[in-house]
């Protein structure tokens, strides 16, 4: 029993390597946070293996419901030192986060969209859909926001987080 | 005590100067209203009247160039929404340039400059045809010096940013002034928005096939092209792979980022005055809008780096020719004819 508890995490261990290892073939994938915060963070694909998971459903256009894995974006943006819980209030409510993707596409949420104490949803930065990669239209990385009636804030390609102060 | 004195009257005399120099008149540039507002002006280089002017002056100078033979305006023809109907342009230095120029149409609303978005403002961009050794060819500060020696120039500065001295970078900035002002929102489609034409059934048709995703349960025909070329002014700043080649021998905005997806991917142009700019694509493949609208009927190549909004639309040939009636319908006849953007030199 013992043996094959080990033979399980071993095929898991090597389907997670073999999989890092095919992104590799692309070079190592990243996203950046930057903007109005003291220090611009990179954050690559192997990072992102190490953090918290997360599973969460997106029913696509096609009425199929599919699980994406990542990184919730609160969690991620913790590492750029970001507002969370508790210390987000007063002027910390009017930061708002543009989410970049490759094709240019643009899309921005308040910060607090992110955090779990305002929201009962999680939003995530998903880089496994079913267990296996992205695929290459998707990725490598797709932010994933769940249950809502359109999909277009599910954006394909993530390549950068970029938080701003509204200012007026 | 004499040295307080005369530092004093230097003060004084400065003073006396800068009131010689009327503050350049601040422009606001006008355009559609449903365009939308999410324009590009550098806060470093607000619009004005004399800039310009300026800038438009330099459009057309061919002392800008190091043969005195090219301007601007030699590869970006008013007549063909500046364009220059080759498929490679020429330097001075006889060499085809590795891409397609580009229209200069609303580019108030262009952020990311060139097919691969690499130059951020229009100031930034400006630097590369004046100086690249295959178009203009000459260094910013030679054309400093052939300005200063020229009548008028050195008033001209002096009116539109208060110096005597042309610096280079103010002949990046009065080029960017006046580019942004290269507004087209007059077309035959405008006009259709505010009632005053009635578009035929076919440009009708292509219209609804343009803005319409094609919906086999319902039976909606449709080419899906507002995605990207999207909302009234037909451009949002997006950068897809076209399916143009399996593997594409120009790696687009890969390039730019080092990033393996942004292989092929070039810029999604304004489709304004498109009938006016061919031929088509990053490399000018395509001498006609029918054989552009075939490639996406027909010819989209499936490779891992195509634009994941992209599929053959397998359109019929009624279809093809409905949208680029359509097409047709984004000239703007005033925006080539506008004096305002003509040669100065010319209309003296």
């Amino acid at each position: 029993m013992i043996n094959m508890k080990r033979s399980i995490k071993l095929l898991l261990i090597v389907t997670i390597l073999s999989a890092s290892l095919k992104a590799q073939e692309h070079g190592p994938s990243f996203i950046t946070i930057r903007g109005d915060i003291k220090t611009p963070v990179k954050i690559y694909d192997n990072q992102m293996l190490t953090m918290d998971r997360l599973t969460v459903q997106l029913t696509g256009r096609d009425g199929t419901a599919r699980n994406y894995t990542g990184v919730s974006v609160s969690n991620l943006l913790k590492l750029a030192k970001l507002p969370q819980g508790k210390e987000l209030r007063g002027e910390n409510l009017s930061m708002y986060v543009m989410v970049k993707s490759a094709d240019g596409y643009q899309l921005v949420f308040s910060l607090p969209e992110f955090d779990s104490s305002f929201h009962g949803r999680t939003i995530i930065l998903a880089d496994r859909l079913e267990g296996g990669l992205l695929p290459v239209k998707e990725g490598p990385f797709r932010l994933i926001v769940p249950n809502e009636k359109v999909g277009a804030r599910s954006s394909f390609q993530v390549t950068e987080f970029i938080v701003r102060y509204g200012k007026d | 005590m004499r040295g307080v004195l005369i530092f004093v009257l230097f003060i004084l005399i400065s003073a006396g100067n800068q009131k010689n120099i009327p503050a350049p008149v601040p422009l606001t540039i006008a355009y559609p209203d449903n365009f939308g507002h999410k324009i590009y002006i550098n806060a470093d280089n607000p619009t004005t009247v004399e800039g310009v002017l300026l800038g438009r002056h330099l459009f057309y100078e061919t002392a800008l160039s190091a043969n005195n033979q090219i301007s601007c305006a030699t590869c970006h023809q008013q007549a063909r929404a500046f364009t220059d109907g080759k498929r490679f342009s020429t330097g001075v230095d006889g060499t085809l340039q590795d891409r397609n120029t580009m229209a200069l149409v609303n580019l108030l609303w262009v952020n990311n400059l060139f097919w691969d978005g690499r130059a951020t403002g229009l100031e930034v961009q400006a630097k590369t045809p004046l100086t690249h050794p295959h178009e203009m060819g000459q260094s910013l500060e030679r054309s400093s010096q052939k300005l200063s020696n020229l009548k008028n120039y050195p008033e001209q500065f002096k009116q539109a940013f208060g110096t005597d001295s042309i610096d280079p970078a103010y002949i990046l900035k009065a080029l960017a002034q006046f580019q942004r002002t290269l507004v087209s929102g007059n077309s035959r489609y405008d006009q259709y928005l505010q009632g005053t034409y009635q578009p035929t059934l076919s440009e009708l048709n292509g219209m609804n096939l343009f803005y319409a995703n094609s919906n086999s349960t319902s039976g909606v025909r449709g080419a899906g092209c507002g995605r990207c070329h999207g909302g009234v002014k037909t451009y949002s700043e997006l950068f897809h792979n076209t399916g143009l080649d399996v593997s594409p021998t120009d790696s687009g905005r890969e390039r730019v980022t080092g990033q393996k997806i942004d292989r092929g991917r070039f810029r999604v142009v304004t489709l304004r005055n498109i009938a006016l700019t061919a031929p088509y694509m990053h490399d000018g493949r395509f001498t006609t809008l029918e054989e552009v609208v075939q490639h996406y009927s027909e010819h989209v190549q499936e490779t891992e780096f195509l634009s994941p909004f992209l599929d053959k639309l397998h359109l019929t040939r009624q279809e093809t020719k409905d949208i680029v009636a359509f097409l047709h319908l984004l000239t703007d006849s005033s925006f080539i004819t506008n004096p305002a953007f003509a040669n100065p030199a010319q209309q003296k």
